[in-house]
């Protein structure tokens, strides 16, 4: 669509115009990362692999990190998703559940991090102090997306 | 869109938690209950959950899409999707081979605790440190071999974490059970060859080895 055909458009059209193009670069967004999010947990699994071939620590670290961004990518998706559904009473009761999926996974992470936090204090071991602080970012981060779905329901 | 788009983001999160109690098992063996060789057998539970999210992954979402839209059909990855695709695993494979290479022991050769031959095949002539070479990582024996140790006066093995960096080249020989030789390490010409043991490399001239049947656990 040239400009000039624009300027012909009447406001209504040019509003819908905005609005699907706005929805469909959202859609590609959620698209691309939600591809990442896969690309990411894929390459936890290799480097959890090769944790249990070899032994060192690094891997997990490693693998905590891959599945760190995996998990933050997909909970931006799903915000950037919800945001675009068009029915709110849809929206609202998709989003109390998503909140609340995103709960037990942080939860999972803040306790995962007590368990490394206590090998670490434990042995004097840098690499399971850098595990804990992956695991408190990546619960920290979906406690923070969460919240900003709630406010947006509201 | 939006229904695949649920159940894809479901699987993630579940396919996440699977990771994060794998992970929790995984250490959970190793620290609380010493057990290396069935740790390896997790390799078989974290194949199967991988292929079961890849098969309801592949399954599920093309399915619950239908038909592609033009709009969908006509999106193709941009240059700048390749290279961020291509960079992510260009970073991790370097991370593999990095951590696989530089912590990983590699295969040397004792020979009656005289020489030792590198992989390289550098020969080295090993002479005690000192007369009583011996030392005790005491923290990770258990009551009754710390008390033997301590009634033998072994010193604690925790110089060694500082010492090979300001001497000359060293090795530190472990065993089985948990104590561990120093030796001087000097060049020689003798060609030899002896039996494996595997080594780390702890500076460029200093050696952490294991004496089997002592096993080497690097989450240790």
């Amino acid at each position: 669509m040239n400009s000039q055909t624009e300027l012909w458009l009447r406001p209504r059209d040019r509003s819908l115009d905005n609005s699907s193009s706005r929805k469909s670069r959202a859609e590609s967004t959620v698209r691309f990362y939600n591809v990442l999010s896969v690309v990411f947990f894929l390459l936890a699994i290799i480097s959890l692999s090769m944790l249990t071939l070899y032994l060192i620590t690094d891997f997990v670290v490693l693998a905590l990190g891959a599945m760190d961004i995996g998990t933050i990518l997909n909970a931006v998706s799903r915000m950037i998703s919800l945001r675009t559904m068009p029915d709110s009473n849809e929206r609202r009761t998709r989003a109390a559940g998503t909140v609340r999926f995103f709960h037990v996974v942080s939860y999972a992470c803040f306790g995962v991090a007590a368990i490394v936090f206590a090998i670490a204090l434990n042995d004097l071991a840098t690499d399971f102090a850098v595990m804990g602080l992956e695991l408190t970012g990546c619960g920290t981060i979906l406690r923070a997306v969460s919240r900003d779905i709630q406010l947006e329901r509201v | 869109m939006s229904d695949c788009l649920v159940e894809l983001w479901k699987l993630n999160n579940l396919f996440k938690l699977f990771l994060l109690s794998f992970v929790a098992v995984f250490l959970l063996l190793i620290f609380a209950l010493n057990d290396i060789q069935v740790s390896q057998y997790l390799l078989v539970v974290l194949v199967t959950g991988a292929i079961v999210y890849l098969v309801i992954g592949f399954r599920f979402v093309p399915r619950a899409q239908g038909r592609p839209t033009k709009l969908q059909r006509l999106h193709l990855p941009t240059r700048t999707h390749i290279l961020a695709t291509a960079l992510i695993f260009s970073l991790f494979a370097s991370s593999y081979i990095i951590a696989r290479t530089l912590r990983t022991p590699s295969p040397f050769q004792l020979v009656n605790f005289q020489y030792l031959v590198l992989p390289n095949g550098e020969v080295l002539s090993m002479s005690p440190l000192r007369p009583n070479n011996e030392c005790a990582w005491l923290e990770s024996m258990n009551v009754t071999t710390q008390q033997r140790a301590r009634q033998l006066g072994l010193p604690d093995c925790d110089y060694v974490s500082w010492y090979h960096r300001t001497s000359p080249p060293t090795l530190f020989l472990e065993f089985q059970n948990f104590t561990e030789f120093t030796y001087d390490l000097t060049n020689t010409t003798i060609r030899s060859t002896g039996s494996e043991l595997l080594c780390f490399s702890l500076s460029s001239q200093a050696f952490q080895c294991w004496v089997p049947p002592a096993t080497v656990s690097h989450l240790k």
